[in-house]
């Protein structure tokens, strides 16, 4: 037996409610949670990294003497040096604003000779600001997505007597 | 407009890591860092004051600048009280070690000769993990 046609149907500008009601109570419960653990400014870390006096000790009895230098950055308000032990390689005047770029190629070189060398160590002055201090950290830590020397420490710069 | 908001929640919804609260007249320094921060005693600096886990403490911070001595005795008073909270959670749950990590929130503005002195009095309470939060460059 045929149904007959439904007269809903036929009938013009007839438009079905959708039920919203339990959208609604969803997203009512959703958004507060999500503006809760919601970042606007993300924000980061950069690890500090103190030598262990093992590792120290570890060091000193390396296999590879090849590796085992001193890699320092010295920051004065006037200018940045790389220093290899206590050879000076590279020195850029910081006078007009951090100029890094020479700076991270030598740092490339570097780490293309020693790609085990991790540790380095800025050698700062005490009117250095902590954001100068971040920015040149992060071009001793990495370069794009390559690791450059990621283990920094910072100490104080010591005035050499004569 | 509910599911705009709903995606752009989405888009900022931080799953891990935790989530530090940075007073507003607190100016992080940017940085290209990937890592995300970890859980450990928060110290603040900004502008005049220091802040350690949210108690802010009587220490002149001008003066800290220009003293000669490496260690803030304030600061390491609050820092030894803290250490030791850490160490009597550890007797009682042994999962809960004490690491010794903490996390620096400074403002971008400070010189290094306060930072120093903040890190070395840290490390001499303990807290040898040091991290430095920073905004995450986009």
């Amino acid at each position: 037996m045929a149904f007959r046609p439904t007269r809903r149907r036929s009938k013009p500008g007839y438009i079905l409610d959708l039920n919203l009601a339990p959208l609604l109570s969803l997203f009512v419960a959703l958004i507060p949670m999500l503006l809760l653990t919601a970042m606007f400014q993300k924000t980061g870390i950069v690890n500090l990294y103190l030598p262990t006096l093992e590792e120290a000790l570890l060091q000193e009895n390396a296999d590879d003497p090849v590796q085992d230098f001193t890699l320092a950055v010295t920051v004065t308000m006037k200018e940045i040096s790389l220093l290899k032990d206590r050879e000076v390689l590279l020195t850029e005047r910081i006078e007009n604003g951090l100029e890094l770029d020479k700076f991270v190629e030598e740092l490339i070189t570097i780490k293309n000779e020693f790609p085990d060398k991790r540790d380095a160590v800025l050698l700062l002055d005490g009117d250095i600001l902590y954001e100068t201090i971040i920015d040149i950290m992060d071009a001793v830590r990495v370069n794009g997505d390559r690791e450059l020397f990621p283990d920094i420490s910072l100490a104080d710069r010591v005035l050499e007597e004569g | 407009m509910f599911t705009i908001l709903i995606i752009f929640l989405l888009k900022s919804y931080a799953a891990q890591g935790i989530i530090l609260t940075i007073p507003a007249d607190l100016h992080l320094p940017y940085s290209t860092t990937q890592t995300t921060p970890e859980p450990g005693l928060i110290v603040e600096i900004s502008g005049n004051a220091l802040v350690v886990d949210g108690k802010r403490l009587d220490v002149d911070l001008d003066a800290v600048k220009n003293s000669e001595t490496l260690i803030i005795d304030v600061l390491y008073e609050q820092l030894m009280t803290k250490a030791r909270q850490y160490e009597e959670i550890y007797e009682l749950n042994p999962n809960a070690r004490f690491t010794g990590r903490l996390v620096l929130e400074g403002d971008r503005k400070i010189p290094f000769r306060l930072l120093k002195k903040i890190l070395y009095t840290c490390g001499q309470a303990g807290f040898i993990n040091q991290s430095l939060a920073v905004f995450q460059e986009e």
